[in-house]
């Protein structure tokens, strides 16, 4: 098969030991070498057109170096050794400039993930560019060719991208082991126009399995359903009312809750939820499981990028912490052990001990109250949880959907929104990092203008 | 600067010095490569070449916690058939990988390659913007470390209720050289650095955060005490401040916004929907509405990339182009748009100096540069005293716009109520919304006190990230959407 990325993980692993090597004999008491190469096509489309096509390229060497308990680390592209030798120089310099931290030395060679197994994430998709084009235009021609009573469809963006990359990482320690992976991705970004105005909204299917994307003609349905819906949105008064989050607005607030519940802002107390390990922080139905390991999963991996396995657990069960998302420094400084999460989370699973049923009967158990379809901006204070935001979404009443709005904000303290988490739904779709279905929360301020 | 010293040249010069030299090219390797790029068709080619050089410091618990530097180097190559646009790049900056990119980019294209050497025949232009230095040369990270060591005391110091203090320091070294189908070719030195102070509070049980930075086109130098002390009082201030706010109210009111960040709002509000590409495209609520009146008499905005130190100035943009002054609303009626090459050539417009590029790895784009609402003529004490109920916001933490509709919104991260013409009780973040062709249209009393940004303000447009600025004096808008959370 055709591969996009030329170089191999052994090549990279060779990279990493021949920086690790320099930097031990220009006096590094130890040494880590993070090094990463990828490739990949991109194609756009609008109005019959490509619109853009672009090759990317791209390879890294991160290399931190330790001088007693000071660190220093320095990152090149070029992985001839001049380039590695200054970067090495630069990386000791700076870790002689710091103050010791004990804490963030790397971790133990016995904690790391020797030998544990890899999770399969590596499927080339074998297409060229040509294959990308005509995905791209043909995205892009079913949208043209929409009919929407009274309105107009026009494509923003018909998107497809495929790439490839590789990881290896290599510590003076002894640790080196490497991955390659694989990303795909199409996109639908639709305008729909109106005597009232234009709106327009996205779809998107990314996956590490070309042939698993949704074909163009069900991303097209359903942008097509969204923006349609979206015409002669108006505003609605400001009140109290219960929110239903449709699922892919509902990344956005796990990846909230994942912050909340990280090692740095944990071991800082700069967090909503400080001492949460232990405590109820959501709604006592609810269970929220990582697991690192989802063969072809978008954040699967076989260890983070300190060489740390993680784990398939429960970071919530029955709404109380049971995990945090720690890396080895701040799981130091906390006094635990790393998690495994130096980079983020792996793959999530929002569930809740009582499933709520389809969207529909979400809307029924909410009777009136607003849809959010998407946040278009806001901001969330991680420190006190103050939550506010722009969302596009629909009014329902008695169960039913009346129209769809705009101009509108919702707000809430994330404290009590996870504690106010009523339902679930089984219209279970990933959203960021998280596979949820939509979420109904019981009581949040609107604000609006009509 | 020295007197005598020759800025413009220096900056063209540095940049082959870091560019073209260490990858062993010469002008005759950019014409037979442009020359490559320049199949039949082809209306406009360049080659991009950038070396940049990242220092960071970050200091935490008293102590510089952490340190890293970067270097990132490469050429992007690009192509366009009208609005069509093949686009490849390389880290390697040699003559093999410029004929295997040419190569790449035609396959790209799906047209066959030219043969014939573009000659650059262009003089770079000049500028004396900032001074082409290099703020990483080894060794020199000694004066930065003793910015960030005086920090922690100062903000303990400012108030016992401090208890976390964290600073993060990025100095930036890039050197960008490009060289078109039309034989043009510029280069410039582009020195910048950034201070972000972050200070979490605590009093009765409560935390709270406050945060304040600084930036421009200098060195270390140009941070004296005074500036410094200012930097990290407004972070403590915000801080402790904040430990008393109290859910923000919700619903249409007036809002005052302060000098400075708050210009945010006219970023957001039309700066992003009169970029050329979204016009070309039929994109923008602002099509077909230059000429329109959209605001009061008295509000002209300009977009500035011309203005000496800025983090949003450059002497050339990416694509070669002076920055230049462009206004966007003068007197209230909408005027101009910002272009960059591609769109002003399918636009019958001229380029304003906008095309800008997150990296070589990307592809150029019209944006903003400083964007900024012009003095008016009220103290900003009269435009607080003229509200009887409504808010008071001096920052913001970013904002964002839906282009095709217009809708933007932005969210407080420092706001009080007014109550009868004074500033009263804190509140916590809120997000204010608006529709961009019609909020301005509220906008009733302009201050006398015009301020830029302190050098922290950053935009995203399709993924890519890049330094602006933004400002405004102190405004009255008689009435926005507020949302709060009670």
């Amino acid at each position: 098969m055709t591969r996009m990325l030329s170089t191999d993980v052994d090549r990279l692993q060779d990279v990493g030991a021949q920086a690790v090597a320099i930097a031990r004999s220009i006096g590094a008491d130890h040494a880590v070498a993070s090094v990463r190469a990828n490739a990949g096509v991109r194609v756009t489309a609008r109005g019959g057109e490509v619109d853009t096509a672009l090759r990317d390229a791209g390879q890294g060497l991160t290399l931190t170096l330790y001088r007693g308990a000071r660190a220093g680390t320095a990152t090149t592209a070029a992985f001839d050794p001049a380039a590695m030798a200054q970067a090495a120089q630069e990386a000791l310099a700076i870790a002689d400039l710091m103050g010791t931290d004990p804490d963030g030395l790397p971790p133990a060679l016995a904690d790391m993930a020797l030998d544990t197994p890899l999770p399969p994430i590596d499927a080339p998709s074998g297409r060229d560019p040509s294959a990308l084009r005509a995905m791209a235009l043909e995205g892009d021609a079913l949208l043209a060719a929409t009919i929407v009573p009274g309105a107009t469809i026009e494509t923003l963006v018909a998107g497809v991208a495929s790439s490839e990359g590789a990881e290896a990482l290599v510590t003076s320690a002894g640790f080196s082991r490497g991955e390659r992976y694989s990303s795909h991705h199409a996109w639908l970004v639709a305008m729909a126009r109106d005597g009232g105005g234009a709106v327009n909204d996205s779809v998107e299917s990314n996956d590490r399995r070309f042939d698993r994307l949704d074909p163009m003609a069900a991303l097209a349905r359903r942008v097509v359903a969204r923006v349609a819906g979206q015409l002669g949105a108006r505003s609605i008064p400001s009140q109290r009312s219960p929110v239903l989050f449709e699922a892919r607005a509902v990344g956005a607030l796990i990846g909230d809750l994942v912050g909340a519940l990280s090692g740095n802002p944990q071991q800082r107390g700069a967090t909503f939820l400080p001492d949460a390990l232990g405590r109820q922080v959501a709604a006592s139905h609810l269970n929220l499981w990582e697991d690192p390991f989802e063969p072809y999963g978008l954040r699967s991996g076989g260890y983070d990028r300190e060489g740390i396995a993680g784990r398939r657990r429960w970071v919530l069960n029955g709404g109380e912490a049971e995990g945090l998302f720690l890396g080895t420094r701040s799981a130091r400084r906390l006094g635990m052990t790393s998690t495994g999460n130096a980079g983020g989370p792996w793959n999530l699973q929002l569930t809740s001990q009582t499933p709520g049923g389809s969207f529909d009967a979400l809307c029924r158990q909410m009777g009136r109250g607003l849809i959010v379809h998407r946040m278009t901006g806001g901001a969330t204070d991680p420190v006190t949880g103050n939550w506010t935001y722009a969302v596009s979404g629909s009014w329902v009443e008695d169960g039913m959907r009346v129209h769809a709005v705009t101009d509108v904000t919702v707000g809430g303290n994330l404290r009590d929104m996870l504690m106010g988490i009523v339902a679930v739904g089984n219209d279970v779709e990933r959203s960021g990092v998280v596979l949820t279905g939509s979420i109904l929360i019981d009581d949040l301020q609107i604000g609006g203008a009509a | 600067m020295t007197a005598g010293m020759q800025p413009a040249m220096a900056s063209y010069d540095g940049a082959v010095a870091r560019t073209l030299t260490p990858a062993g090219l010469d002008p005759a390797d950019l014409s037979r490569t442009l020359g490559a790029l320049a199949a039949p068709g082809i209306d406009l080619a360049d080659l991009f070449f950038e070396a940049k050089r990242t220092r960071v410091f970050r200091l935490e618990d008293g102590r510089i916690a952490g340190g890293s530097f970067q270097i990132a180097q490469g050429v992007g190559a690009r192509a366009a058939r009208g609005g069509q646009v093949a686009f490849a790049h390389s880290a390697d900056m040699g003559a093999d990988a410029l004929a295997t990119l040419a190569e790449a980019v035609r396959a790209l294209d799906g047209g066959v390659g030219g043969t014939v050497a573009v000659p650059i025949t262009g003089a770079p232009p000049r500028h004396d913007l900032y001074p082409p230095i290099d703020l990483n040369l080894p060794g020199s990270s000694v004066p930065w470390i003793a910015l960030l060591d005086r920090i922690d005391a100062k903000a303990r110091a400012a108030d016992p209720r401090v208890m976390r203090v964290e600073a993060v320091l990025r100095v930036v070294d890039q050197a960008v050289l490009v060289a078109d189908l039309d034989g043009r070719i510029a280069g410039d030195v582009r020195p910048m650095m950034q201070l972000f102070v972050t200070i979490v509070a605590e009093a009765g049980g409560r935390r709270a955060t406050g945060q304040a930075g600084l930036g421009g086109r200098h060195g270390a130098g140009e941070v004296d005490d005074a500036r410094l002390a200012a930097l990290v009082a407004q972070a403590v201030d915000m801080a402790c401040i904040n430990l008393d706010a109290r859910p923000a109210p919700t619903g249409p009111m007036p809002v005052v916004l302060g000098p400075g960040y708050c210009g945010v709002l006219f970023h957001e509000a039309i700066g992003h929907g009169l970029e050329g590409d979204h016009h070309r495209k039929n994109q923008s609520a602002f099509t077909g509405r230059i000429g329109e009146r959209i605001a009061a008499k008295g509000v002209t905005v300009v977009d500035d990339g011309s203005l000496p130190e800025r983090i949003g100035s450059f002497g050339i943009d990416d694509e070669g182009v002076a920055g230049a002054c462009t206004p966007l609303i003068e007197d209230g009626i909408l005027t101009g748009l910002l272009q960059d090459r591609l769109n002003a050539g399918l636009m019958n417009a001229r380029p304003t100096g906008n095309g800008r590029r997150q990296s070589y790895a990307h592809l150029p784009m019209p944006r903003m540069t400083n964007t900024f609402l012009l003095n008016g003529k009220h103290a900003p004490g009269d435009v607080v005293a003229s509200v009887k109920d409504g808010i008071y916001a001096t920052a913001f933490g970013g904002g964002r716009v839906d282009i095709v509709s217009g809708r933007f919104n932005f969210t407080t991260t420092q706001a009080w109520r007014i109550e009868n013409g004074r500033i009263t009780a804190p509140v916590e973040g809120a997000t204010l919304i608006g529709v961009g062709h019609e909020a301005l249209k509220h906008i009733s009393m302009v201050g006398n006190d015009l301020a830029i940004d302190e050098g922290v303000a950053s935009c995203s447009k399709q993924g890519q990230h890049l330094d602006v600025g933004v400002g405004q004096p102190t405004i009255r808008i008689d009435e926005i959407m507020v949302g709060g959370a009670a």
